[in-house]
Formats: C-alpha cells, sequence, structure tokens
C-alpha cells in the first residue's frame, strides 16, 4: 500500500472513532502490544498493518500503547546496532528457523518500513500515547532469535558458577554489552516514546546464577578475598549482579536525559506480595532503589499471587501495600495489571472468574476498582493480541471511569 | 580437557569470506561473499587468485560444499521477496540447488521449507543437509531441524535424524572420508549451547555427542584424515569464537586460533577459517592436534556405568499423598538418578496435564516431576536459576493402556523413556542443586484410582533403559548396549 492509502485507512478508522477517551489523564490504561498473534490474522509487515493493530488495540480504551521493541531479540524496526548479515536462520549456522507459516517468515527489521515509527506516528495522530515495552532479553523460548550482536561476541555471554558459558544473553557486566544496550535505547528514543516500560521481567532464562562471568568474578575476589559463592543465592552476589542491573537502568535515565524530552520510565514488579523479594532475587531488580533514586518514574505490578481464600481482599491488601510504599518515597506512580492470559503463578482475570464465579468481565470491573481504590494511577493490560480481549472486557476497560 | 596453549603462526588474508571450503585437488576455495547485504556463493582460485560467482541470481546463496570429484558444488539458496503474509501459500523457501560444471544450476529440493547446509556423500549420489522438513504441521511454533538425504538428483528424499521436539536442532552434516560417519552440530533447546555429535549411517538411531562439555561448537568438518574434527568453538575465556581441533574418540580438544568455520586442506597442510567476514589460511600440522583426553572417557563411565539403586518404592499407591523424602533424597547437581513409574490413565480429567512423581525440595517446590501434557510424558527439573527445564517425548500415550515412563538426570542431561525406548536426551548447561528433599507427592493433580501400577525412585543409571552411548563404545562399533 502507498503513502497516500495508508493516509485513507488512517482517516477512515479515525472517522471510526476508535480514539483516545478523554479521561486519560486521571486513569491510565495502558496496553503493551506483543503481536503474539497478529500475525495469523492479517498482514503486519507493512505500514497499514501496524495502523490495523492500533486499531485492535483501541479497543481496550487504551490510553498508552507500548510497542514491544523486539520479536525475541531480533528489533522490529530497521536496526543499525543489530544490522548484522546473519539474522536470517537459513544464514546463519547457530540458528534454528522457526517453521510456522507466516509467522517463522517474518522479517519487522527488514521489510522496508519503520513498523514502530508507522505506530507511533498513528498513535500521535489518535492522541494517544505511545510508548516502547523495552525487554532486554536475547533469547525468547520457541522464536530462536539471539540477536546477532550476542552471537557475534560469545565473549560476553553469562556463565554459570562452573565455566559452561549461556548464550541466552550477554553479561552487563561488560563495559561493551551496557555500551551496546545503551546504543539500542537510541535507537529507541529516535521514534520519540513518551514512556518507557523496562521489562527487565522478560529474561529469557536469566538470572543472577549464570552472572558467574570473569568481571564479576575478579570484582568478588577483590571485594571479598575469597572465591565466589557456591549459592548464587547469597545475598552479597544478588547485591553485586543488581549493582550492574541498575547500571543499566540508570544508563538509560542518563539517554533519555540527553534527548531534552520528557518520558516517563516505568520499572515492572514482576511479582509483589510474596515473602520473598522475587524482582531482587531472580532478576537482580531493586525498583525500590530505582524509584527512590529516581531511576525511573513509576513502577507496574506485572503480578500479584493472591491467596484464593479471599482473592479481592488479598489483592486489595497488596495493591495497597505497594502504594503506600511508593508514596512514602514521596514520587512515582503505579500501575496495577489487568491480563487476560494465564500464566504459571501469574494469575490472570480469567483465574479470579475462575475462582470466584463470576464472569471475566465483572472480574476485571472488580479489578480496576481495585487498583483505583488503592490509589493506583492506571492498569497495565498485558499481551493485548488480536482477539485474547473479549468484547465484553474491552468494554469493561474502556468504560471504566473512576 | 581442553589445551588452551595457542601457537601463533602467521595467517594469510584471502580476502572477503566466510564459510570457506577447500575443493578436493585443494586449488580452490569455494565461499560466500556479501553482496548488497545478500550472501552470495563464489570459487577462489588458490593460484591465481581469481575470483568467480557460482550463483548470480538475486538472494542468498549460501554453504557451499563440493562433491569429491570436485565438478560440482551444492549450497542452500533463498529469495523471499513478499512478505510472510504475501507468501504464505507459495512454494518459495530456502532450497538445495547444486552446480555443476558444464551442466548450470538444478534446484534439487522444493517446497515451503528452510533447506539448508548441505554436504555430498563420498560418492557424489547424496546430499546430506538439515531442514525444518520434520515440523509437524499440527505442532504450534514448531520450531526444529533435523538431518536429511535426498539424491542428487532430488529424489529419495530421506530424514536421518528426525528433530522429535521443538526447540531441537540440527545442522551442518558432512560425512566423513570413509563414508561411513556423519558428523553435525546439535542442540536441544533454545538458550543452550550447541554440541557436535556424530552419527553412523549404518545405525541412524545413536548419536553420540564428541565435543567437551560446557563449551558451544558448531561447524563440525573432518580433517582428511579422519581422525579429527576442527570446528568453532568458545569456551569461558576464549577472546571470542575460536578454531579447535578435536579427537572424537578421546575427547581431546586443542584450541588454534580466533576465528570460525574451518576447514582443512586435502593434503592436511592448511588450514581455512573466516574472522569478520574475512577468510584467512594458515599452516596446519601435528602441532595443532590434541592430546588423547583420557579423562573425558572416565567422565562419560562415572556418569552412566553406576548401577540402579532403589532409595523409594511403591505399587498401587493411595493418591493423591505425600511422603517425607529422607536423606536419600539427596541428589545434589551431580548424582545420577531417576523417577520410575507404570502408569495407566483415562480421560477421566482433562488430559492436558497430570503429574505422576513430583518431589519438593527446599527452594524448588518442583524439584523433579514426572508427568504428562497432552499425552506427552516429560521429567522435569530446575535450572540452576529454579527456571523449569524438562525432556520431552514425540511419543504420545493412548489412554487405557500401560506404560513404563523413566526420567533420568545426570550432572550433565535428562532423558525421558517409554517402555524402555529413549525418547528425549536434553543436555543441559546448569542444574537447582537438590540439596534439601522435603516431600514425595504421588499423583496430586489425579482424580480416579489405577493410574499408578508402581512408583520408583533410584540412584545410578536405571537398569530398564538403555545406556546413552558413550564415545568409547560408539568408536569402539558396540552402539548402545
Amino acid at each position: 500500500m502507498n503513502a497516500k492509502c495508508f493516509v485513507v485507512f488512517g482517516v477512515l478508522f479515525g472517522a471510526l472513532g476508535i480514539t483516545r477517551p478523554t479521561n486519560a489523564a486521571v486513569f491510565e490504561k495502558i496496553a503493551y502490544i506483543d503481536s503474539f498473534d497478529y500475525p495469523e490474522y492479517f498482514e503486519t509487515e507493512t505500514a497499514e498493518g501496524s495502523v490495523k493493530i492500533v486499531d485492535n488495540v483501541l479497543k481496550t480504551g487504551a490510553t498508552t500503547i507500548l510497542w514491544r521493541n523486539q520479536s525475541g531479540a531480533i528489533p522490529r524496526y530497521p536496526s543499525a546496532e543489530e544490522a548484522l548479515p546473519l539474522k536470517e536462520p537459513p544464514l546463519d549456522k547457530r540458528r534454528i528457523p522457526l517453521s510456522e507459516p507466516v509467522r517463522g517468515w517474518i522479517r519487522f527489521d527488514d521489510c522496508g518500513t519503520n513498523l514502530i515509527q508507522v505506530a507511533a506516528d498513528e498513535c500521535a495522530r489518535r492522541g494517544v500515547t505511545f510508548g516502547i515495552h523495552l525487554t532486554t532479553e536475547e533469547n525468547h523460548g520457541e522464536s530462536w532469535t539471539l540477536s546477532p550482536w550476542n552471537l557475534e561476541h560469545p565473549q560476553f555471554w553469562c556463565c554459570a558458577r562452573g565455566g559452561a558459558p549461556w548464550p541466552g544473553r550477554c553479561s552487563l557486566a561488560y563495559n561493551e554489552v551496557l555500551a551496546h544496550k545503551l546504543r539500542l535505547v537510541d535507537e529507541l528514543l529516535a521514534m520519540k516514546p513518551e514512556m518507557i516500560y523496562i521489562d527487565l521481567r522478560r529474561a529469557g532464562g536469566w538470572g543472577p546464577n549464570l552472572e558467574f562471568v570473569i568481571p564479576m568474578e575478579n570484582e568478588w575476589r577483590k571485594l571479598y578475598n575469597c572465591e565466589p559463592p557456591t549459592n548464587w543465592r547469597d545475598a552479597r552476589w544478588i547485591a553485586l549482579v543488581e549493582k550492574y542491573v541498575y547500571r543499566y537502568v540508570a544508563g538509560i535515565r542518563e539517554r533519555v536525559k540527553r534527548t531534552g524530552r520528557r518520558v516517563e520510565l516505568v520499572m515492572a514488579i514482576e511479582r509483589a506480595g510474596e515473602s520473598e523479594d522475587y524482582d531482587l532475587v531472580y532478576r537482580a531488580v531493586d525498583w525500590r532503589k530505582m524509584l527512590r533514586t529516581g531511576v525511573v518514574d513509576s513502577v507496574a505490578v506485572a503480578c500479584v499471587t493472591p491467596d484464593w481464600k479471599d482473592p479481592w481482599g488479598s489483592t486489595a491488601r497488596i495493591y495497597g501495600d505497594v502504594v503506600r510504599e511508593v508514596r512514602r518515597m514521596g514520587r512515582g506512580k503505579v500501575y496495577f495489571p489487568i491480563m487476560s492470559y494465564n500464566f504459571a503463578n501469574r494469575p490472570g482475570y480469567g483465574e479470579y472468574a475462575k475462582q470466584t464465579g463470576i464472569s471475566n468481565e465483572q472480574a476485571v470491573q472488580r479489578l480496576l476498582e481495585l487498583a483505583r481504590d488503592a490509589g493506583g494511577d492506571g492498569i497495565t493490560m498485558e499481551v493485548v493480541d488480536f482477539n485474547n480481549y473479549s468484547p465484553a472486557v474491552c468494554k469493561a476497560i474502556r468504560e471504566f471511569a473512576p | 580437557m581442553i589445551a588452551t596453549t595457542c601457537v601463533i603462526l602467521a595467517a594469510t588474508l584471502l580476502g572477503e569470506g566466510t564459510c570457506g571450503v577447500y575443493s578436493p585437488d585443494g586449488g580452490k576455495i569455494a565461499m560466500q561473499r556479501t553482496v548488497e547485504g545478500k550472501s552470495r556463493v563464489g570459487v577462489l582460485d588458490r593460484a591465481s587468485g581469481r575470483f568467480a560467482w557460482v550463483e548470480k541470481n538475486e538472494g542468498n546463496s549460501a554453504y557451499p560444499a563440493w562433491s569429491s570429484s570436485g565438478d560440482a558444488i551444492v549450497y542452500a539458496y533463498g529469495n523471499e521477496t513478499n512478505t510472510a503474509w504475501a507468501a504464505k501459500d507459495g512454494d518459495t523457501g530456502y532450497h538445495l540447488r547444486i552446480w555443476r560444471h558444464g551442466n548450470g544450476i538444478r534446484e534439487i529440493t522444493t517446497g515451503r521449507f528452510r533447506d539448508y547446509m548441505p554436504s555430498f556423500s563420498q560418492d557424489g549420489g547424496k546430499v546430506f543437509f538439515a531442514s525444518t522438513r520434520c515440523a509437524s504441521p499440527e505442532v504450534f511454533r514448531a520450531t526444529r531441524s533435523g538431518v536429511y538425504s535426498v539424491n542428487a538428483d532430488g529424489g529419495g528424499l530421506t530424514c536421518l535424524v528426525p528433530s522429535r521436539v521443538n526447540d531441537e536442532g540440527m545442522g551442518q552434516p558432512v560425512i566423513s572420508p570413509d563414508g561411513k560417519m556423519l558428523v553435525f552440530a546439535k542442540i536441544d533447546g533454545f538458550n543452550l549451547p550447541w554440541r557436535i555429535a556424530c552419527m553412523r549411517l549404518a545405525e541412524p538411531v545413536i548419536v553420540c555427542s564428541v565435543s567437551p562439555k560446557g563449551q558451544s561448537a558448531y561447524a563440525p568438518r573432518w580433517t582428511p584424515d579422519g581422525r579429527h574434527i576442527v570446528y568453532t568453538g568458545f569456551s569461558k575465556g576464549d577472546p571470542g569464537w575460536c578454531v579447535y581441533v578435536l579427537n572424537p574418540r578421546t575427547g581431546g580438544v586443542k584450541r588454534i586460533c580466533e576465528g570460525r568455520n574451518p576447514d582443512v586442506h586435502p593434503s592436511g597442510a592448511f588450514l581455512i577459517y573466516d574472522d569478520g567476514n574475512r577468510l584467512y589460511e594458515r599452516p596446519f600440522g601435528v602441532d595443532d592436534l590434541p592430546g588423547d583426553g583420557d579423562l573425558v572417557v572416565d567422565e562419560e563411565s562415572r556418569l552412566y556405568d553406576e548401577p540402579e539403586r532403589l532409595v523409594w518404592r511403591t505399587e498401587k499407591p493411595d493418591y493423591p499423598t505425600t511422603v517425607p523424602m529422607t536423606e536419600a533424597f539427596k541428589f545434589g547437581t551431580d548424582r545420577t538418578f531417576f523417577v520410575r513409574a507404570k502408569v495407566r490413565y483415562t480421560h477421566a480429567v482433562s488430559p492436558r496435564f497430570r503429574h505422576f512423581l513430583t518431589g519438593e525440595y527446599e527452594g524448588a517446590k518442583l524439584g523433579f516431576e514426572l508427568f504428562i501434557d497432552r499425552n506427552r510424558p516429560k521429567f522435569g527439573v530446575r535450572d540452576g536459576g529454579g527456571a523449569y527445564m524438562g525432556a520431552v517425548s514425540d511419543f504420545t500415550l493412548e489412554p487405557g493402556r500401560e506404560y513404563m515412563l523413566t526420567g533420568i538426570r545426570t550432572s550433565e542431561a535428562l532423558y525421558i523413556h517409554v517402555d524402555g525406548a529413549t525418547r528425549q536426551e536434553f543436555k543441559f548447561s546448569t542444574t537447582y542443586p537438590l540439596d534439601s528433599p522435603i516431600r514425595l507427592e504421588i499423583g496430586p493433580t489425579i482424580s480416579g484410582k489405577g493410574d499408578i501400577l508402581l512408583g520408583e525412585i533410584g540412584t545410578g543409571w536405571p537398569a530398564n533403559v538403555p545406556h546413552p552411548v558413550t564415545r568409547t563404545k560408539f568408536f569402539a562399533g558396540e552402539g548402545a548396549k
């Protein structure tokens, strides 16, 4: 489709009235575009495909759309930083192709159009906040998309204790890796997002147990005058890994500052309300420190584990605890999840509905009210696919006005 | 043991190029070069330095390999001009092409597949290659490749080593100089390292890993005498991808230099490799060969030769129920143990997901688990970070029939066996230490009686399943026990 057709297409959707709701400033409704399933329903490697996705997402009443920066680790835009020629599985001996029809052959980064920029422009035209869902993973299950930069630099790969290299990710303890990651952030900032949702939950299997890399081990020896711990859960080890994760996020803040623009940085909290600090132990993310020091502006709770004997009461308590903790710091917004999919240990609204014997839309209504009543600043809708949020659920979210 | 001493020898720059391979007479090198962002196959004459394209069409051509007579080159070719959506019902893909001196180019495979990384058989009558053809259409997001062969005229397509499960891949099959053994690269999971494996053409079901544990290894090629394999590898501390030489019979390994995609000259006196999109040639000789590496053989014996010893057993248990686990269930990270259950189940409840035996440890509620998922038996443990990893059977169970399921964990791999037959070997990088046993759960998610007829847990290699083939047995021609 040429540019002229594209404009007509956009105007058509605008005329259908699918635009940003008017109460956006009060209660944010943030949708993530993971694009897990859109390619099964329509053409997505074109500008009009991106517009179609925006249009679909706005059925939820989203006030902000976050576009995932990469599929696995392959950018969804033409990236100079990942422009090595060996991206396509048949051309790289280290890749296994995804065989699935359509999705296994998609090349979002090499289709002649910056599809994220198209989405950004479309959001601007409709008055919707555009942002980036920034994942740092360098692999993703069943998509075999280890990044070209990763595959070119095994010397920076993470390592298990004992020395086995783990190719799933390069270690942020290397300055070269940090610089690479921040160059990728620069590419995204050039698309002028107003929000960056930093998702360190999607780690592709990474954790502090895989940070036994040479610079980290040397630093440990210097600090503690002994060999690195046999148990990676050692709080001192996690603190060491956390230092480099924090350095990365602080680097993002620094890059944002350089643009001179206002970009809200949101840090995901993978799990709230658990006795163990899951984010710190398994992802080396200290979100409290990031919020306290101003490295991020907001936090988004991705998941809570309710007590199913009292799902609404326990969820309300967890929400309330997070809001109180953030408010005590004197800064920061808090968003709570509305999630259609159920994952292991991460219940979506469907699980709440099932456990309490009500409909999905009623469960969503309750979750929206809980988020509002706890003092939250909005909700996040994870993985807004083509039709996983039913029309009734979309209506409940769209019409919710606190 | 990896010998890490690098002897620095002067390498000659041959120009731009990757994946170079010597012609049988050693006078030419077929390779890939990049033209306007696309890969293209051509041939360099070593004496004159003249370069000629083999494939001149637009699109990507890659992975050239010579026939033993030197009059043909096989390679992969693909030219995706449409979007994935527009091409979904078409026949485009990556297909094998053969250039033959005086006869031009012929495409020998078709279909919406990716056929790639080909090589000729010794007599030139067959082509071995990797392909996504084993992707079953009913498997959602099938991401896998297996090893295939096809006659040089395009007929006789055969799957030699099927990929049985998602996220398992194989590539770069190359036949040994005696024409009996294929070496290829293999991977068991999406974020695990590649490894090098060997397989006899006469016994393709037996695959033996030959590269060192804890190393990422791919792109193998035989030395002309068939005694060693050169490949691309990376071990912790290496400056980047390096060229390694491996004695597959002993496990002895030696690092040669930085670089990748090595090939040894037919005379055995030179080696080519690429580094940063440039092709280099260096002398190659006895000093580059590894020692015997006897320790590797000892390690394999330790893993697989310890006989089974039961630590727990039950017959027709009441369930769901739990029993406390004693210190006997302390398997750490390196003790070989197995979980065995004779099961029969019905569709009384959803067949999607049922646990049979689950071991809870401190820090890992599902320290080990033997279960079915969509009728496929699985054996899972936790990786070093506490996340699930598991071996999955390609074989689905029929409700109402009895099966003996056995899951095994060694210090380096997981196995799932159904009725004594190995369904998957899954090599991992790290595993969670099963140091503090808490309780064993028997059938926690099953409703109805009669599903678990027998349950056993023990250490050592279980008696009812075949040993994985070790390199000692494999190269002695014994195959599996």
